[in-house]
């Protein structure tokens, strides 16, 4: 019995600490002023700038850093603005040698790399420094393409550099980041303290959109020798935000900059300068997106982002209340967003939905290579068994839009109505598809060669069962025109081993832009590009090549969007690619944030936020009311199981002792 | 023994265990159940034989040309293929779930078949000779069993279902007849990989009791008078540990169709053809989108052959076990 009641009482104890942790919900406690409250999906690898490329470190850079240009917070299709030049470039007739004014009076983080600890003037040299360290072989850039070929002498200074630093290690020095780096560099010079020069090696049209890239932001060579290899933890900028805290595998803390420059929200209703071409800005009034014009940033008193890997506890940080912002996990999408709308849940909290048209294209890639699938009608009649709607609707839940060309909307290039295998309403064309297949020497779908129907492969890089569903549809449908479908299942390097081997005939995939310039995506079906490259169908066509060429070199100007028109139309001619859909990604943002605009592009919208601290207490509080009775019901179950199993118990030890 | 007795007829010892059986009314009716489930399976097997082209379950409702969408549909009276509602791809659930009765037993069967089959032979090989072949079972078995069992069988489904291994299948013919049109590569795989995977259990049992079964007196007299151990070992060692076989081909039944689902639900298992595993798959996004139905059919059909098939094994246990006799 003795035995018993101790085991009851550590039950009892323990159920009582259980009870205790969970009576404070609250997970920052202690958290003074208005701080934004984000979560990161994965973890941030590396803060120094030429290694920043991750999503995650993104995010924090772009709060802490800047660059010479900034996406304009607002205004979409994207547009530049100057962040620390003081006005866009001026650039040389020949389209080479740009002109950066830099902005005055900015000054660094203040910070234990500078003497006193302040933070001193960012000068062009600064900038100097930075883009030069981008092609520092010792920093071991991920962002070395965007220069690489494009800046005058840069390259050979690279080269050169290498040599240089074997030689120097084989003779037993150490090299850091910083050895050789004040080496002259023709392409990247400072005219003055506050002009800057850069001139490209060829002209190169994307060049600005680099420049608004965390891989170009400006940092004081203070803190690189200050702080060495730390320098990946410890970032030093210019930007509104700096670093209070960072624990590589829980939270960052940042705190607002003091001496932050006077940036402010536009002001196009008052400030003329502010309404930029193509920008319409009265609709991010009217929509409550620009709510704080004219103001000065930072318009809060810092951030904390939180590194919660599973979709879970991401999902719930944010139905709580406790954190601002949410891409709805794709398993707690249905509770969030209902087809096109939110949720009752949702929408009863004032949540507010963003839906971004991605900018990418889903496509079912054919390898043009393969001995079947370089049958060009055989293409075309696949592409045409598709109904289009139905993928819309039914595999992405309307969070998708047809795709017309492999160039989305919004970027230029893009041409509405030219659809040659896909028809006017997106639906299937069954008896053309059987026209063509017939042409194609197959007709109703029969392979001459055996008497059978045709037989294709179809490639799934993974087990979901939203891969599975697409896949099987993709076997109705052409079984609709007479061929059947072998789903194939892969992990994802399998698939791509048998992309590179060019051992494949169609696959699922998907192309996410890196900037909006359509060459990004056309750069997928170049010839030279073929496998084991990124032209993963293998097209090979030399008129697109010839124009592909053309245009690479081309600024953005209608001629080249005509290139690219003549390019996307060729595509659709030739169906290298089934093209799919361009899909809708789902931000969720609280009622209490204003000012951000979300984006998928990059991380500077971030900045512009504003908080109603007053309105998050109260509402999270409202939301988080405990429900105490399933706590009651589980006690009052274990306590009369155990007691009625101590009852069972002593009556058998009676009955024993009355045998006995 | 004379002439002049009368010989007692002895009861045959299966009439005497469904005579035990037959005591639990339970019982007999899940075996009506199990039955019941089996001809469905059955003919849900013959229709796919005799079906030409384009499987009618494959096929959605409104190609058939009936008037109801090609998408996600509630239960509805419009035709009998709606009766169960239609699946997110606007196919019959009633037709899936039928055929996927089939993909169960075929599993079921097979999977739980192999199964017995490799604990059986090899039990009774470590329990009968002992010695090294004891040890090199045990050995065996223990590595085996040291594996965690969901990553044995997710392991094992995938290096069966590509390489080497599927391309024998898929070529494999009898007389011109390919085996992989009748059973998929899916469903072989799942079957190969259950019955590689759960013998363990069976195989210690048999063991254990042919230790016991090979000391015993009859046993002695057999070996005494001469009789080759095969002999020895199938007619008189064998029929006395089959009922733990029997048994354990009930359990293992029900946990080769579980090993289905689990698998299908995780995308490694049956994938050319409905299966339950598929539609509780699908569940986890359709749920929330107020799509109860087709997990409803697939859950009650899993629950009923379950219930039935634990049910039967049980009473079958205290039927046969000679221990639990009167």
């Amino acid at each position: 019995m003795r035995a018993v009641l101790r085991l009851l009482l550590a039950l009892l104890a323990s159920l009582g600490l259980v009870g205790l942790s969970s009576c404070s919900p609250d997970p920052y406690p202690g958290e003074e002023g208005a701080i934004l409250h984000m979560s990161l999906r994965g973890l941030a690898k590396s803060l120094d700038p030429p290694v920043i490329g991750v999503e995650y470190s993104n995010r924090i850079a772009s709060q802490v850093y800047e660059g010479l240009l900034a996406y304009h917070p607002y205004a979409r299709p994207f547009q530049l603005m100057p962040a620390l030049a003081e006005q866009m470039p001026t650039v040389s007739e020949d389209g080479m040698v740009y002109t950066f004014p830099i902005r005055q009076g900015v000054r660094f983080h203040d910070d234990a790399c500078f003497e006193g600890g302040t933070g001193r003037e960012v000068t062009a040299h600064d900038f100097v420094f930075s883009l030069k360290r981008l092609g520092h072989p010792k920093a071991r850039s991920t962002g070395w393409w965007l220069f690489e070929g494009k800046v005058a002498g840069f390259d050979a200074w690279r080269e050169t550099l290498i040599a240089d630093i074997e030689a120097a290690e084989t003779a037993g020095e150490t090299v850091d980041t910083l050895w050789g780096l004040d080496r002259d560099l023709p392409g990247i010079v400072a005219v003055d303290d506050h002009t800057l020069q850069i001139t490209l090696a060829e002209p190169y049209p994307q060049f600005l959109w680099t420049l608004a890239m965390n891989y170009a932001v400006v940092y004081p060579r203070e803190a690189v020798e200050h702080y060495g290899k730390e320098f990946r933890n410890h970032p030093v900028g210019t930007g509104p935000f700096q670093l209070a805290e960072y624990n590589p595998v829980y939270r960052v803390l940042m705190e607002k900059n003091p001496h932050y420059w006077d940036n402010r929200v536009p002001d196009p209703a008052n400030v003329p300068a502010d309404r930029l071409e193509g920008w319409d800005w009265q609709a991010d009034i009217d929509e409550g997106r620009l709510t704080h014009p004219g103001e000065r940033l930072p318009l809060i008193d810092g951030i904390e982002m939180r590194f919660i890997l599973e979709d879970q506890p991401r999902w719930l940080y944010f139905k709580s209340g406790h954190t601002d912002w949410l891409i709805p996990p794709k398993d707690n999408s249905a509770e969030a967003i209902q087809g096109k709308e939110l949720s009752p849940l949702m929408a009863s909290r004032n949540v507010r939905l963003t839906a971004i048209a991605e900018m990418g294209t889903v496509y079912t890639a054919l390898n043009t290579d393969d001995e079947v699938m370089g049958n060009v009608n055989l293409r075309r009649a696949l592409a045409l068994a598709i109904d289009h709607n139905w993928t819309v609707d039914n595999l992405y839940s309307g969070n998708a839009q047809v795709a017309e060309s492999l160039i989305p909307p919004g970027i230029a290039g893009y041409e509405h109505g030219y659809h040659p295998y896909k028809t006017a309403d997106y639906s299937a064309d069954i008896p053309r598809a059987k026209e063509l297949l017939a042409e194609a020497g197959y007709p109703d779908g029969i392979d001459p060669k055996t008497g059978k129907p045709l037989r294709l492969r179809f490639e799934n890089s993974g087990t979901s069962t939203t891969q599975r569903h697409f896949a099987e549809r993709v076997r109705d449908e052409f079984r609709r025109i007479g061929i059947e479908v072998d789903i194939i299942v892969n992990t994802w390097p399998q698939m791509n081993e048998k992309m590179r081997n060019r051992d494949y005939q169609m696959a699922g995939l998907a192309w996410g832009f890196d900037y909006p310039d359509a060459q990004n995506i056309l750069q997928l079906l170049y010839g030279p590009n073929q496998a084991p490259g990124i032209n993963r169908s293998n097209y090979d066509n030399p008129e697109f090549d010839a124009l592909y060429e053309q245009s690479s070199t081309m600024s953005d100007s209608p001629e080249r969007t005509a290139l690219y028109q003549r390019m996307a139309r060729m595509v659709a001619d030739d169906v290298p690619w089934i093209v799919r859909v361009h899909r809708t990604r789902n931000n969720l943002q609280q009622p209490w944030v204003s000012g951000a605009y979300y984006s998928e592009v990059h991380d500077q919208w971030v900045k512009y936020a504003a908080l109603d601290v007053e309105m998050r207490e109260r509402l999270v509080a409202e939301w988080n009311v405990p429900v105490r009775w399933p706590l009651g019901v589980f006690l009052l179950l274990f306590f009369g199981i155990l007691g009625g199993s101590v009852v069972q118990a002593r009556r058998t030890k009676g009955l024993q002792k009355v045998a006995a | 023994m004379t002439q002049a007795h009368a010989p007692i007829k002895p009861r045959s010892p299966a009439r005497e265990a469904w005579r035990r059986f037959k005591r639990d009314r339970v019982a007999v009716v899940c075996l009506a159940l199990f039955s019941f489930y089996a001809l469905t399976a059955g003919s849900a097997q013959v229709i796919e034989l005799f079906q030409e082209g384009t499987k009618l379950y494959d096929m959605t409702l409104a190609e058939q040309g009936i008037d109801v969408a090609e998408t996600a549909t509630a239960p509805s009276s419009v035709h009998w293929q709606a009766w169960w509602g239609t699946t997110s791809a606007g196919k019959s659930v009633l037709l899936r779930v039928f055929h996927g009765t089939k993909v169960a037993f075929v599993v079921g069967l097979c999977g739980a078949g192999l199964s017995v089959l490799i604990g059986m032979t090899l039990g009774l090989l470590a329990g009968f000779f002992g010695r090294k072949v004891d040890l090199a079972v045990q050995y065996l078995y223990q590595t085996v069993a040291s594996i965690p069992y969901l990553l044995l069988l997710l392991a094992l489904a995938f290096v069966v279902r590509q390489g080497p291994v599927a391309a024998a299948y898929n070529e494999f013919s009898v007389g011109g007849l390919y085996l992989s049109e009748y059973l998929s590569l899916g469903l072989f795989n799942i079957i190969v990989v259950i019955g590689l995977t759960s013998w363990v259990t069976l195989c210690r049992l048999v063991r254990a009791e042919t230790m016991k079964v090979r000391e015993l007196d009859y046993v002695q007299a057999a070996r005494s008078l001469g009789m080759g151990e095969l002999r020895i070992m199938f007619r008189h060692v064998l029929p006395n540990v089959f009922h733990l076989v029997i048994i354990n081909f009930s359990l293992r039944f029900v946990t080769a169709i579980k090993s289905e689902v689990i698998l299908t639900f995780l995308g490694v298992g049956v994938d050319k053809e409905p299966s339950w595993g598929q539609m509780i798959a699908d569940a986890k996004n359709e749920l929330m989108r107020g799509i109860w139905w087709p997990l409803l059919a697939s859950g009650v059909a899993l629950f009923g052959l379950t219930l039935a098939v634990n049910y039967v094994g049980d009473a079958l246990r205290d039927a046969l076990d000679p221990r639990l006799k009167n």
